[in-house]
């Protein structure tokens, strides 16, 4: 203390004092340049020092942790001993690389600023400890239980018998409990639960995956062209795996496993029969068969029973070259020739391998006929007549019509010619069928306008839907005007931008624009008339009944209202079906009509028919929309109709 | 018998000799008598000449030494004129303010205590902060240009001696250059010890608050120098840090005080 006063008392005299010797500005100069150097230098210095890690924490930790194992089982007993290690560890480096950092001046500095750059040192020692101690002592606790861990486990691993005759789950139970009888020193607790994880698993997966490479091996190796005794066979399997075995790098690298031994047995006991299997594409009998189709066709229009006629030369062809070429010392041919084994294999391989190929002869040979036989079918100058069309059309593109110009009837085509016939005929049917759908779809479309413009005439919206339509103004028309026209709009519009196979309209779709082309004429008739008689029309109710035919399934279905009636379309039953359901519908509409009227004030009555999706006649709407008109003309005033198809 | 010379050749061989006739002896010898007379004669001159001399040397010794008094008188007129020009030039450097004198030793102190504040900032007693800004102003503006100065430093010594420069032989020349130098260079170290111990100052305020110092090359040479590893180079990023911070602190007092320091002077 008594010096600590002298040397304040020394300073104070040196710089507060009034007057200084002469010559000694520099010397002081010097002296604080030296303190603040050392201040700068200090605090930088502990800044890095307490950023940077302890260097040798880890090791430090390990080894009193190694040195003291019995004080070290617990994880907490240790940490707390070790933060005590630590602690005066980076107490020590500090105070010496202080020292070191602060050695040039100390002849220029005093004792007491030396030591006041110790004042904060515990601080920074604590801190240093709180951020590099958990991580320290992670590690080394982690590399001593793992090297404790192998040290204990290098004796304790599996053998191959114990593999072979347990389960993982049971090893694993077996080594763990063998391991805490093994061990003499003190086992670290977290050593415990990690011995299966970290040792025992890895291990047994090490040992699994050898079993299994043995194997894989055991039944992939070769065996050398000249042996063919079992036991010698047997010999060089083994020698060749242990040699590849011994340079595996595992941790354990196991001897070869009974059943490596069973298998590599097996294969030497069945060495020639093995052989000729494994080298079956050498000896395959492969018959010459696009001759045989060429000179004998009828006797292999079948391919299933062509190829059965040829599976069994084949396979005893085949059986004779392998015994013939493998140079097999006479006294296993009798042994292989038997096996069935070999057999299967054999024919396996006419299964499998040649038949395939057998096809694709059997596939060129049927193009060459499709060539020869239908060169405009295959050129695709042929197409079916629009008769034709119809009729398959008309029976659900599902069944052939005779045809002009295709001969089904020769004998010598192949199974494969036929089928490629009828799939290119089908093709050329189903176009067909596509475009006289596309010409109905127009007709409904053209049929749907002129009901529009109707509807919008009667209700005083467009003066002449003549004119627009027909090109007429006069209002006077005749069918034949009117179907006229309808098939020279319904024709334009198909074939507008489009080279068809057909651009003339199918017969069907021409009958089909005449009645509709009558329901016109009537719609005009009515209109004109109804004109004549009521100039001005009065705004009435409208009670608007909506008819919805479906058809699915060779069902059809009606809906009006929240009733509904179903009925097939088979030929035998569609007379029937389309009676039932005509008088249903005519029923629910008078009773909706009989409802109305009761309620003494006048209505129009609107009957609108949609005709949705499926196979539907219009032949079926037509009298659907007759026996309305008829049925209803007594009741109501006014029908109206519209062929709509959603 | 011994033969007899002929008259003719025995002539010949005495003139060969050198021997003169009996006819020639008797002048010899008065030259002789004459020739002593002479030399007494000489030696009488020669004690009156160096009597003479002896006489004149004392005088001449005299006169040299009061030469050398003269010049002596001189010089110290000289040495006199550049104290007091000195002294004109503390106060125009604002020196006397922080000078002190030990009454004991006559040793020269200087005291900065009233100019850095504790808070780093500079004093608010006006006196000492005219004398720390204008006289380091002054001093700045002055060693800024040296050889100007060195000419209105003679100017002033020859005016304070009274003495013209013509007057003045090539050695007093020398002398007074000398002089007026060396004096220029003592009152520039004064004035920077007066700085440096400003900024002395200055770096204690920061070295109890190390979070002031915001400079990147301070930074990235503290980033160099975090890892305590002892080595050469080390201690050469170190003798770096040091002369960062001392530029550092004399450029914070410069910005605080206004004063441009004479440590930045090349």
């Amino acid at each position: 203390m008594k010096k600590n006063l002298c040397v304040l008392i020394f300073l104070a005299g040196l710089f507060l004092t009034a007057a200084v010797k002469e010559g000694e500005g520099g010397r002081l100069l010097d002296r604080q340049t030296a303190l603040l150097s050392a201040r700068l230098l200090h605090a930088k210095w502990s800044e890095s020092w307490l950023a940077a890690r302890e260097p040798s924490g880890e090791k430090e930790l390990y080894g009193w942790m190694s040195r003291n194992l019995a004080a070290s089982v617990s994880v907490g007993n240790a940490e707390k001993l070790s933060e005590k290690i630590y602690r005066q560890k980076l107490a020590d480096d500090y105070e010496l690389e202080s020292a070191t950092l602060l050695k040039p001046f100390v002849k220029v500095l005093g004792p007491e600023e030396l030591k006041e750059f110790q004042t904060g040192a515990s601080a920074l020692v604590e801190r240093k400890l709180r951020a590099g101690f958990p991580e320290d002592f992670q590690k080394a606790r982690a590399r001593l239980g793992a090297e404790q861990r192998a040290a204990l486990f290098k004796n304790l691993y599996p053998s191959e018998a114990e593999l072979e005759n347990e389960t993982d789950a049971t090893l694993a139970r077996n080594l763990t409990a063998r391991f805490l009888e093994q061990a003499s020193a003190p086992v670290l607790e977290e050593n415990i639960p990690l011995f299966k994880t970290q040792m025992i698993l890895p291990a047994l997966k090490s040992a699994r995956t050898q079993q299994r490479r043995q194997q894989e091996l055991a039944s992939s190796l070769s065996v050398p062209p000249e042996i063919w005794d079992a036991d010698a066979a047997e010999q060089s399997l083994r020698k060749q795996l242990e040699s590849m075995v011994a340079q595996w790098k595992e941790p354990k690298v196991y001897g070869l496993f009974p059943r490596t031994l069973t298998v590599i047995r097996q294969r030497a006991v069945r060495l020639p029969e093995d052989r000729v299997t494994s080298r079956l594409p050498r000896y395959a009998a492969v018959p010459d068969y696009a001759r045989m189709l060429k000179q004998a066709p009828l006797e292999n229009i079948d391919a299933k029973k062509s190829f059965a006629r040829l599976s069994a030369a084949f396979c005893n062809t085949t059986m004779e070259n392998a015994l013939r070429m493998s140079d097999m010392p006479a006294k296993y041919v009798p042994e292989v020739r038997q096996d069935q084994k070999v057999q299967q294999a054999i024919q396996s391989y006419f299964d499998r391998q040649v038949c395939p190929a057998l096809q694709k002869i059997r596939d060129q040979e049927a193009a060459a006929q499709m060539r020869e036989y239908f060169p405009t079918l295959v050129s695709g100058k042929w197409k079916p007549t629009p008769e034709e069309v119809e009729v398959f059309y008309s029976a659900g593109q599902n069944w052939i019509p005779t045809l002009d110009g295709i001969d089904f009837s020769r004998r010598e085509l192949l199974e494969e010619t036929q089928a490629k016939l009828e799939q290119a005929i089908v093709a050329k049917l189903k176009n067909g069928g596509k475009e006289l759908a596309r010409q109905e779809e127009l007709v409904d479309m053209e049929y749907e306008s002129v009901i529009r413009e109707m509807s919008a005439l009667e209700t005083g919206k467009s003066v002449s839907f003549l004119e627009r339509w027909l090109g007429l103004g006069d209002g006077h028309v005749s069918l034949d005007q009117i179907r006229k026209r309808y098939e020279e709009r319904v024709a334009t519009a198909f074939n507008e931008g489009m080279t068809r196979d057909y651009p003339g309209l199918f017969d069907r779709v021409s009958k089909e624009i005449e009645i509709r082309s009558r329901a016109i004429l009537q719609r005009i008739s009515t209109v004109n008339e109804a004109k004549k008689d009521s100039p001005a029309l009065t705004p009435v109710k409208t009670v608007r009944c909506v008819i919805r035919i479906n058809a699915e399934e060779e069902r059809l279905s009606v809906k009006l209202g929240k009733k509904e009636w179903t009925g097939s379309l088979r030929k035998d039953d569609y007379k029937s079906t389309e009676e039932k359901i005509n008088s249903g519908v005519i029923a629910e509409i008078q009773r909706i009509s009989a409802e109305n009227a009761a309620k003494n004030e006048k209505f129009r009555l609107e009957v609108q028919v949609l005709v949705l999706n499926g196979k539907i006649y219009y032949e079926f709407v037509a009298n659907l929309r007759e026996t309305l008109r008829k049925r209803l003309s007594g009741s109501s005033p006014q029908v109206s109709d519209s062929l709509n198809r959603d | 018998m011994i033969p007899v010379l002929p008259e003719k050749l025995r002539l010949k061989l005495l003139k060969a000799l050198g021997a003169k006739p009996a006819s020639e002896a008797a002048e010899d010898e008065l030259t002789s008598v004459l020739l002593q007379i002479s030399l007494a004669i000489m030696l009488i001159f020669m004690i009156a000449f160096f009597i003479f001399m002896s006489k004149v040397g004392t005088e001449i010794s005299q006169i040299d030494k009061l030469e050398v008094q003269l010049r002596s008188a001189r010089k110290d007129k000289i040495i006199h004129a550049v104290n007091v020009v000195a002294e004109r030039y503390r106060v125009r450097y604002g020196l006397p303010f922080f000078l002190r004198f030990d009454p004991e030793t006559g040793a020269k102190n200087y005291d900065l205590s009233a100019v850095i504040q504790t808070n780093g900032n500079m004093t608010a007693d006006s006196h000492a902060l005219r004398s720390f800004q204008t006289g380091g102003k002054n001093a700045f503006a002055d060693y800024a240009a040296p050889e100007p100065l060195e000419t209105a430093w003679k100017q002033e010594v020859l005016t304070q001696s009274g003495f013209s420069l013509n007057e003045l032989n090539p050695s007093e020349r020398r002398f007074l250059a000398e002089q007026v130098v060396r004096q220029i260079g003592v009152l520039k170290s004064e004035v920077m010890e007066v700085q440096t111990l400003a900024a002395a100052s200055l770096q204690e305020h920061l070295a109890r608050n190390p979070q002031l110092v915001h400079d990147t090359v301070i930074r990235s040479l503290l980033e160099k120098l975090k890892n305590p590893v002892p080595g050469s180079e080390r201690d050469l990023w170190l003798a770096e840090l040091s002369s960062q911070l001392k530029k550092y602190v004399y450029e914070e007092l410069r910005k605080i005080s206004g004063v441009p320091m004479l440590v930045n002077l090349k």
